[in-house]
């Protein structure tokens, strides 16, 4: 499993750099991802569109892909765009690795 | 509501370079009246959402124009026109996306004016003249 903290704006501006560093660890290796979100303080829907992309490769490649410590906007926006039901997203980092 | 197109609009190209200009011009003003914390954040995320939109659809034919902003501090509310000189659309009228379907069916895009239309207390578009207007309300007392 690898751990991918992000932290600050996931936004238009930002989403294709982050969109890269995918495409790095899914070509890379062969693990299931999990994304830290405790320190994102910004989401919008350029962010979830990276998100789902990512989500289609991994789930193609049969390799798990799951959330960590969502908090203010970015749960939100997970909750508005019916992000619970399509991901597992753990309440804390802790929970997520003792899973 | 007349009035309202004589206030003083603020414009930048639309290009992705003008996004966080649009964002700290409008998120300084609306602080100012009082709006803070979860619903500036909402509004940044709304102010993106109609921003982008304009970048990648408004000036299709042309590839280049202006978006035009404009912020009306009203006594229960903040108001916030974004304005393009594109084709005639409403961008409200977008089907709406089913957050319900799986992984699998689900398309990538759609999501964006879903989020303008859940955290703005009201959105209006108006065609008037060449322009497409589209307003933003935010009460200031929640």
């Amino acid at each position: 499993m690898v751990v991918l903290f992000i932290k600050g704006r996931l936004d238009a501006v930002t989403a294709g750099e982050l969109e890269a560093k995918f495409t790095e660890l899914i070509q890379g290796g062969n693990e299931s991802i999990l994304v830290s979100m405790e320190e994102l303080e910004y989401i919008s829907s350029a962010g979830l569109r990276v998100v789902l992309l990512v989500a289609k490769k991994l789930h193609a490649s049969g390799r798990k892909f799951e959330f960590a410590a969502l908090s203010g906007n970015v749960k939100d926006v997970f909750d508005i765009s019916g992000f619970y039901s399509l991901f597992k997203i753990h309440d804390t980092l802790e929970q997520a690795l003792s899973a | 509501m007349a009035e309202s197109f004589q206030l003083e609009r603020v414009s930048w190209p639309a290009r992705l370079e003008s996004l966080p200009l649009v964002q700290e011009y409008v998120e300084t003003l609306a602080q100012r009246s009082g709006i803070h914390g979860k619903r500036l954040i909402q509004l940044s995320v709304a102010l993106e959402e109609v921003v982008v939109n304009i970048i990648n659809h408004a000036y299709d034919q042309t590839g280049r124009g202006d978006i035009l902003v404009g912020f009306d501090d009203q006594a229960e509310t903040v108001v916030i026109s974004l304005v393009d000189r594109g084709l005639a659309f409403n961008p409200l009228e977008a089907t709406e996306p089913n957050v319900e379907m799986g992984l699998l069916d689900r398309p990538i895009g759609g999501l964006g004016i879903m989020m303008v239309k859940k955290f703005m207390d009201k959105v209006r578009y108006e065609r008037h003249g060449n322009e497409n207007i589209l307003y933003l309300t935010l009460n200031k007392n929640v």
